[in-house]
């Protein structure tokens, strides 16, 4: 496969924090379909790197790629558009618990813009038999067991069928067994051609589920 | 509450324009003749009068006509009673609009008494002066009150709408993040502010309304001043404010907060 199909695409980038430098000289590819582990320290640049991708800091030096947006020149009002490229699986971005798994996954088509009704309960449905979740439609977060409320992010991030996952500890809280189950989840998703870029602590994962890792050191990004 | 305040400024400056018209149409300068003025001289008085351009209307009163009119007012013939008629004859001038200002009506004086056989021009200087400075300080008053009230509501609704994404910033997150446009996001919150906008508007046309018809029981001039019509334009116009001041506060501080980096919101 060329490099110009990449999904990711990370050219000499230097990724700054409150005009702090985090990260340089980042060079990156992730193809369609590559699972890749990001490791690295609490405070090594993890998580500006994944912000640098879905443009919530900027990339002001170097040339960034992702899903075919240039993350440089990436226009304010075209963010949203990136951004439903990506399926993101974050801590911060926590499920809404004053509502059901179905309206959970709605607000989400409604806010990219889909407004057919069968179209949205047929895609819902759809996401939800890939994470194993269809007979849950109807209940509420809080009565969801730890690993369910994990796939039902899962499911969430998959709904506008995302050429890019990235998940940020997504196993963080959850015990081994289940850890296991997500991460069966994350590696059939990327069989089937969705690239997953996953940042973890969980060494015992990264031996399991062997994949590449690049590892944020001192600054710099490299491939272990 | 700022659109009741508002109204009220409204209502008070519409009334004390609908006052000053009222006094200025009924301004009039009396311009005395000399009894002994020719009838010739006195209708050549009276069409040089007609020309002038700050005329509106010029009526001559004859000193006859002027003793029948007072007679009739005292209810007593007096002119039998002094066996003579003191009273003048007169032009009664009203002024066109834009000719009543002060200093005008002091050029028209001078004017006119340099004419031969005028002996005095008249017109109510103290009371018209006194008003027309008052009204103007009050309009005066009331504009920059309004603009103080405006201020502040902005400022309010403008808090308001803060709290209001603030208390729901991680659903806003959530879109974001979904890639949900900001049209999308700001929608909800403009909506919200046009309810509000017409809420407030509704409630301050009713105590309007309510202050409007208990008004004259203490004031009973007042009614002198207001038609039925006067109302619409001011409601419309308060309408027209109210939904201004929370559509574009509500716009301003939500574009503003989604500009923000929602990190430091935490």
């Amino acid at each position: 496969m060329s490099q110009g199909e990449s999904i990711i695409k990370y050219h000499e980038v230097s990724l700054f924090q409150q005009n702090n430098l985090v990260l340089s000289e980042v060079n990156l590819s992730i193809l369609p379909g590559e699972f890749v582990y990001l490791i690295g320290s609490t405070g090594s640049g993890k998580s500006t790197l994944l912000k640098s991708m879905y443009a919530e800091i900027p990339v002001e030096r170097g040339e960034a790629n992702i899903a075919g947006y240039n993350l440089k020149s990436l226009k304010k009002s075209n963010i949203p558009f990136l951004r439903r490229k990506i399926g993101i699986v974050f801590q911060d971005f926590q499920l809404l618990f004053d509502r059901d798994v179905e309206d959970n996954l709605d607000f989400v088509l409604t806010a990219t813009g889909w407004n057919n009704l069968l179209d949205k309960n047929h895609r819902i449905l759809e996401v939800l038999n890939l994470v194993g979740l269809s007979t849950k439609l109807h209940k509420m977060p809080n009565e969801l067991s730890g690993g369910e409320q994990q796939r039902l992010v899962i499911a969430r991030a998959l709904l506008n069928k995302p050429a890019l996952i990235l998940a940020d500890e997504p196993t963080g809280n959850l015990d081994p067994s289940t850890s296991d189950e997500i991460l069966n989840l994350l590696h059939q998703i990327s069989r089937e051609g969705t690239s997953v870029l996953m940042a973890t602590h969980d060494y015992r994962i990264l031996e399991k589920f062997p994949a590449k890792v690049i590892k944020c050191n001192d600054g710099f990004v490299e491939v272990v | 509450m700022v659109l009741l305040m508002l109204g009220l400024f409204g209502y008070l400056y519409l009334g004390s324009k609908a006052a000053e018209n009222y006094i200025r149409e009924n301004l009039t300068v009396q311009v005395f003749l000399d009894p002994n003025l020719s009838d010739s001289l006195i209708s050549k008085y009276d069409g040089a009068l007609k020309q002038e351009p700050y005329a509106a209307s010029v009526v001559f009163i004859s000193k006859e006509r002027a003793a029948i009119e007072f007679s009739n007012e005292l209810g007593q013939d007096f002119t039998g009673f002094l066996g003579f008629n003191p009273l003048m004859g007169s032009f009664q001038i009203k002024l066109k609009e834009g000719f009543n200002q002060p200093n005008q009506l002091k050029d028209i004086e001078t004017q006119l008494t340099k004419w031969a056989g005028i002996t005095e021009v008249n017109y109510p200087k103290a009371a018209y002066g006194n008003a027309q400075a008052n009204i103007q300080r009050i309009g005066i008053l009331f504009i920059g009150l309004s603009l103080i009230f405006g201020a502040i509501a902005v400022v309010l609704i403008h808090n308001t709408v803060r709290l209001n994404l603030y208390a729901r910033r991680f659903t806003i997150k959530s879109m974001q993040l979904v890639g949900a446009t900001p049209s999308f996001i700001i929608k909800p919150f403009l909506i919200r502010g046009l309810i509000n906008g017409i809420w407030g508007w509704l409630i301050a046309v009713v105590l309007l309304w309510l202050i409007q018809r208990s008004l004259p029981i203490w004031i009973p001039e007042w009614e002198n001043f207001f038609g039925e019509l006067f109302n619409i334009s001011l409601f419309g116009a308060l309408l027209l404010v109210g939904l201004l001041i929370s559509l574009i506060s509500s716009l301003l501080s939500t574009r503003k907060f989604l500009n923000t980096r929602l990190d430091d919101l935490y």
